[in-house]
Formats: structure tokens, sequence, C-alpha cells
């Protein structure tokens, strides 16, 4: 697939959160760093995520609006979501196998 | 001080361009000692004229940073990212882990959007490798009948060899910097 986010290599982690965190509406630069610490736990460094933000805007997956000052909000767009909505699909079939399989193996032991 | 010597250095290098590189270079061989004073005291200006405010600072560090990225990366995303990293440095995340993230990813970017750049600088960076540390060098060594070898590669390999070695690192010295003169006029288009 064309937009998948698995092409982007080892941006795919902070795409994905790039994406998510946008799921919900536009942000700048430093409110997806704050955004995604908050949720997943991670600080991405500013080098990283314009890395990322690089990426996605040339994959079709964000892009920019109206700049505010030196700020630059992006958004999601359609394909972005249908990305973000098949990665997530996927890791939660991951998840929810490996969480399977972690208690049928602990019941196991 | 208003004849600093980074302004004279941006005057000079503004009106004469890359020509102006031997004439620079003969001015600081025969009278170094002054440029070592003027040095000193343009540092000593340029420090007590500076803004030194958090905000000033990391304003600044943030511009710096932003110059390790290729020209083209600067016109698109500059302004932005200048004000990412100005807010992560006020928030205390301004450490060396930033400094080393933004050289990866800057390099990255330089790879991505300009190779031809992207290797002339490298051969600019690291042709005096082999050409003087892996062949000049170990030569000299050779030459004078020393016995130190260090981390000169050629004196560890058996007898014969070692010139075989000096030439080689000699060669791809001459050929990294053949490729770094000739890639020049795209640098200089890059704007970098």
């Amino acid at each position: 697939m064309k937009n998948s986010i698995d092409v982007l290599g080892r941006y795919a982690g902070p795409a994905t959160w790039i994406l998510s965190s946008l799921a919900d509406g536009p942000k700048h630069g430093y409110a997806l760093i704050v955004d995604i610490e908050d949720f997943a736990g991670v600080r991405l460094q500013p080098g990283t995520l314009y890395g990322a933000l690089t990426r996605l805007v040339d994959g079709g997956l964000i892009e920019a609006m109206g700049a505010e000052g030196r700020r630059q909000p992006y958004r999601l767009t359609v394909d972005g979501a249908a990305a973000l909505q098949e990665q997530l699909t996927m890791q939660r079939r991951v998840a929810d196998l490996g969480l399977r399989r972690l208690s049928t193996g602990m019941a196991l032991s | 001080m208003n004849a600093d010597l980074g302004t004279v250095t941006s005057n000079v290098f503004a009106r004469w361009g890359w020509k102006c590189v031997p004439f620079v270079t003969l001015w600081w061989t025969l009278f170094w000692p002054i440029g070592l004073v003027w040095l000193v005291l343009s540092l000593i200006a340029h420090y007590r004229k500076a803004d030194r405010s958090r905000a000033a600072r990391a304003e600044r560090r943030a511009r710096q940073l932003l110059s390790y990225y290729p020209p083209r990366w600067r016109m698109r995303y500059g302004e932005e990212f200048v004000e990412t990293v100005r807010r992560a440095i006020l928030d205390g995340h301004g450490g060396l882990r930033l400094e080393l993230n933004v050289a990866r990813e800057s390099t990255v970017a330089w790879w991505e959007t300009d190779r031809r750049a992207f290797a002339t600088l490298s051969c600019w960076c690291l042709c005096w490798l082999p050409l003087v540390a892996q062949s000049l060098a170990p030569l000299g060594i050779k030459l004078s009948g020393g016995s130190y070898r260090g981390w000169f590669l050629a004196l560890f390999v058996p007898g014969g060899f070692q010139w075989l070695v000096v030439g080689i690192m000699f060669s791809v010295g001459v050929v990294m910097l053949a490729a770094a003169v000739r890639g020049l006029p795209t640098l200089r288009a890059t704007g970098a």
C-alpha cells in the first residue's frame, strides 16, 4: 500500500505517534512533542520529529496549515487517517495475540 | 569593536569568495601572532556584545542547530524548527541528546536532499585522514626511521606492504580531495 506507515522505516514509530496525536485535531511541532510525551511516555527530539514530519508530508499523510507566527500546525489527511487506522488495527491484533499467548503460557508454567 | 574577526572574514569572503583562501592562509602564516591577539579581542567583544538572557541564548542555540541542515530544508522548515527547538531548550531539554539528535537527523537530511553536496562535504571533511594522517605521516615516520606506530595503519602491516598501504591511502586521499574541489561549485550553488 502506497501510503502505509511501514514504508517510513525507522520513522514508523514516531510517525504512528504523530498521526495518533493529530487524530484529535491540528497541532504544531512543540505541541506534538508535549502531547506524545503525555500519551506515549516518549519525548521525541526535535530532529526526529522533523525527520518524521518531512516524510509524512512528502507521503501525503499529513499537511501543513497556515502558519501561526513561527508555529506551523499540521493536520491529518484522509490518506493519513486511513494509514493510521490500518496501523493501529494491526498493532491491536499483535497486542491481543501477544497478551493471549502470554496468559496461556503463564497458566501452563 | 566593529571590525572584529568575524565581520572582516565574512566581508573578505563576500568580496573574493573562495579565491581569498590562499591570501588568508598566507596572512595567517606570516602574521599569526597578530591574528591570535585579534581573535581573542574579537571573541571578548562578541561575548560582551551578546544578549546573555536565557531566551536569547535558547534562540541562538536553536538557530545554530538549524544551520546543520541543508539550505533547501532550512527554507522549508527553518522558522518552525527554531521555534520548536527554542521551546524544548527553555523547557530544560537542550542537552547533549538534542545536539546529537539534530546532528544525526541533519546528516540524513543532507543525504536525502542533496547527495552530491553531501559527498562533497564528506570529502572536504575526511580527505585529510587518508591523505595526511594515514599516508604522509607514516611516510615521514618510515623515512626518518622512527619506531612509533600509533594509529597509523601502514606501520602495522609487514615489510613491503607498508609502502603499498601508504600508496593506497595517498591515492584515496588525492581522489577525495579532487572530488571535493570538483564538487565546490555544486556546494556553493546549494548555498552551504
